[in-house]
């Protein structure tokens, strides 16, 4: 049994599912959110080279050149706007972050209000 | 089984070390309550995506994760997280809703995975083997540097674009001026002359200077 | 040689020269200097564009390609923009410094570069560039206003969202790109096609491959899964901001779908026919039930886009050149709509804000037409619009999406979205009962009086909306005629 790309696919599928089941866990705490992200585009990475390999092509690693580049420049500007918002209220915790909250939620859900809606950041 | 052990050439050895410790460090990452040992989780995860990509033969963006993300991202991330003093997350509470939200992604990707094992092979016709061993007369970085300021010039130009906004906007966020901070003002130094800043004087004694 | 993305290309330089106007002290007087100068540029490209739309056809190094329904996207966009600087330069004379800054405009410039090379891309890799450029700014305008913690949430909101929705997208990529070998649109429309004839070849990776990277899209222009965030957003961010958001970034959405949907996915339009299908009633039910139970302005109007867009969407689904037209077509009505009704809210923010009220919830809209008799009978004929009462263009633009639906054999689901759409006109017709039929809230209220720089700046484009959706009903097939000439 030779290791193919589906075995590397495999990897990056498992990856995929296991940032989006991080963004629900820790939907949270946002520093977790973002290196969640970062799980994502790792595994789209691994995605990318594996098929390029399959190819014997080089776009697929290009493109991943580029991901690495834009996903750097997207964690220093999110990474900025959590620092504002630390300022503005000197925690984090999107549990804290109910100053939007749907006026209908409580009569969907009997959950106390904004916590734990689906209006949250999930 | 036994073809299974048969199989394990040091490359499929390597792929399984690596794939093994990547899945268990995702889940580290994912499930530790601490963001520093989540980030650093995250650097393990990603040298070993690197050890994945050397396999795979692409040396270059091997380095780059290595440079890039352990190098530049994940110190950014602990410096923030340091910065920040940030408690350890909550423990999380499912609730209902996001009960229900888990079980639909994970359906959505419990199928995608079953259709590839089912049908990868079948449908790519292409066997991908591990060119760790392959002779090439041109090596990956090269390969790449040779299209990538060329056919990929209108790309790169816009990637050097969206570095620059990302660096105008981090510093428009995160600038702010501080009521009481002493700043050097160089227009004002500038315009001092002798005549507005010095005063000759011949204090008497006994009087000091009025 | 390079005059397709010639208004991109002096975007960028402009921007790169009012930088340098960012180390000047006296801020204020900087940015509304830079506020008329930018809308002289946006004005002369206008006219430039405008004069021959076929002369900037052309393919660029295979990463982008103009053609004339990219062209007619971008005039749109160039009109938005347009006003959108005229409410900038407005809100400067109502003591509203928040964008008094040059780096507010280079920050918009690049914005709208990247919508503009968004919707001319041509190959997945540019498209996502241009998608990350547009959405990085839009992080930094939503998050401009620094001290205000609402809108700080309302830009962390949107910034995981958007960031989760564009890695959605990059993985659908790489599985196309795995059964394709390139991403090149033609390449990928031409590799599709040739698989798909293939009988019995393997389709689940390549339906995967475009549900992912049309969910990516989808989020832009919050169809339903996906459509969490325009009620939050609109209700934290600036106003201004919120503006943006509701017409740039929709054109720039619904516009690549459909070069999605043309090009590279052409051979698979039965799947993305019954994509669009359910995701559109989806959308329609659930924005225009959600709406009903709003409070807040802002957050109504949130709810409402979504059921607009799912109008776009079940249009889509009427698969052929002819759905998307019609598509297109609702797509402009809905943006003059929308930009005249939220620049009189603006005007009405002001102008209410400087005598001491605010226009935030319905009831704050109690008596209005009392207050501003002009500006309520505007407001009124924009709400009827969206509510889609016939002698107004938006009534057309639902109309045209039944006919296609009931051409398509479909009525059943034209018939579903024409009640939930009863359902949520109730709403709009609930806000102009407030303004014209309640008493204000204090008895001693006072007129609003003339005010010329506010006439000039934020009357006059909402007076120009309006007289698009009044006389629309009178030529609707200037209109059509033209969408039939773009999408040839």
């Amino acid at each position: 049994m030779s290791i193919g790309t589906y075995h590397y696919v495999f990897i990056g599928a498992i990856l995929f599912y296991l940032s989006l089941l991080g963004m629900i866990i820790n939907r949270k705490s946002l520093i977790h959110l973002l290196v969640c992200l970062e799980l994502l585009l790792l595994a789209v990475n691994i995605n990318f080279v594996a098929f390029s390999s399959a190819f014997l092509g080089i776009r697929g690693q290009i493109f991943t050149v580029f991901i690495l580049t834009i996903s750097a420049a997207e964690i220093a500007i999110g990474l900025s706007i959590i620092v504002v918002y630390f300022r503005n209220r000197g925690s984090i915790l999107v549990d804290d972050a109910t100053t939007l909250v749907d006026d209908a939620t409580t009569l969907v859900d009997d959950a106390p209000k904004g916590k734990g809606s689906i209006h949250d950041i999930s | 089984m036994i073809e299974f052990f048969n199989s394990l050439s040091f490359s499929n050895c390597m792929f399984y070390m690596f794939s093994g410790v990547i899945i268990l460090s995702a889940v580290a990452v994912i499930s530790v309550r601490n963001p520093v040992y989540s980030v650093l989780f995250l650097i393990v995860t990603f040298i070993n995506a690197a050890g994945l990509f050397i396999l795979l033969g692409a040396e270059f963006i091997a380095f780059l994760m290595v440079i890039v993300y352990v190098g530049a991202v994940a110190v950014l991330f602990l410096f923030v997280v340091m910065m920040l003093n940030i408690r350890n997350r909550p423990l999380c509470t499912i609730n209902r809703q996001l009960k229900y939200t888990a079980i639909f992604i994970s359906g959505i990707v419990g199928i995608e995975i079953f259709f590839l094992t089912r049908n990868w092979g079948k449908f790519s016709g292409k066997e991908c083997i591990n060119r760790v061993v392959e002779n090439e007369t041109v090596s990956n970085t090269e390969m790449i540097g040779q299209v990538l300021y060329t056919e990929y010039f209108y790309p790169f130009q816009i990637a050097g674009l969206i570095l620059f906004v990302a660096m105008i906007g981090s510093i428009v966020l995160t600038l702010r001026k501080r009521a009481g901070v002493r700043r050097q003002v160089t227009s004002k130094q500038l315009y001092r002359t002798k005549e507005n800043s010095l005063i000759l004087t011949s204090p008497k004694i006994g009087e000091g200077v009025q | 040689m390079g005059a397709p993305i010639f208004a991109e290309v002096s975007f960028v330089i402009v921007a790169f020269v009012y930088l340098f106007l960012s180390f000047v002290r006296d801020q204020k007087r900087i940015a509304q200097l830079l506020s008329y100068i930018t809308l002289g540029i946006l004005v002369s490209l206008f006219l430039y564009f405008i004069g021959d739309l076929e002369r900037f056809i052309g393919n660029i190094g295979g990463f982008f390609n103009v053609t004339k329904l990219v062209m007619s996207s971008k005039l749109l966009i160039l009109f938005v923009s347009i006003v959108l600087l005229s409410l900038v330069g407005g809100t400067f004379f109502w003591k509203d410094y928040l964008f008094a800054r040059a780096e507010f405009f280079v920050i918009f410039l690049f914005m709208l570069a990247g919508s503009f090379l968004m919707i001319e891309a041509f190959d997945f890799l540019s498209l996502y560039l241009a998608m990350e450029l547009q959405a990085l700014s839009l992080y930094v305008l939503l998050a401009f206003k620094k001290d205000d913690p609402a809108a700080i949430e309302a830009a962390v909101k949107y910034f995981v969202l958007s960031s989760v929705a564009s890695g959605v997208f990059l993985y659908g990529v790489s599985f196309i790109y795995g059964v394709v070998g390139d991403t090149n649109f033609l390449l990928v429309y031409e590799a599709l096609n040739s698989i798909l004839s293939v009988e019995g070849s393997e389709k689940t990776i390549i339906y995967i491959g475009m549900a992912l990277v049309l969910s990516g899209l989808v989020f832009k222009i919050s169809l339903v899964p996906f459509h969490m965030w325009p009620p939050d957003i609109y209700q934290g961010a600036p106003i201004w901001v919120v503006t943006l958001l509701a017409t740039v970034s929709k054109i720039v959405g619904v516009t690549v779908i459909i070069n999605l949907l043309t090009g590279p996915f052409k051979a698979l339009s039965d799947q993305w026919e019954l994509f669009f299908l359910v995701l559109g009633l989806l959308s329609i039910a659930i924005g225009s039930l959600s709406a009903l139970a709003q409070n807040n302005l802002l957050r109504f109007l949130g709810f409402s886009t979504i059921a607009h867009m799912g109008f776009i969407s079940l249009s889509m689904a009427g698969g052929d050149y002819m759905g998307l037209e019609k598509a297109y077509v609702y797509l402009i009505i809905y943006v003059v709509m929308i930009l005249g009704f939220f620049s009189l809210l603006m005007e009405g923010k002001y102008r209410l804000k400087y005598i001491g009220k605010k226009l935030e919830n319905l009831d704050d809209f109690a008596g209005f037409s009392k207050i501003a008799p002009g500006m309520s009978f505007m407001l009124a004929l924009f709400l009827f619009s969206l509510a889609g009462i016939p002698p107004l263009a938006g009534f057309f633009a639902k109309l045209y999406v039944v006919i296609v639906l009931v051409r398509e054999n479909l009525t059943v689901y034209a018939v579903l979205a024409l009640l939930f759409s009863i359902l949520g006109a109730f709403y709009y017709l609930r806000l102009i009962k407030f303004m014209y039929f309640d008493e204000p809230k204090d008895k001693n209220f006072t007129c609003l009086e003339f005010d010329f720089k506010t006439f000039i700046f934020f009357r006059v484009p909402s007076l120009l909306c309006m007289l698009f959706i009044i006389f629309y009903a009178i030529w609707p097939n200037r209109l059509i005629n033209f969408v039939t000439f773009i999408f040839e």
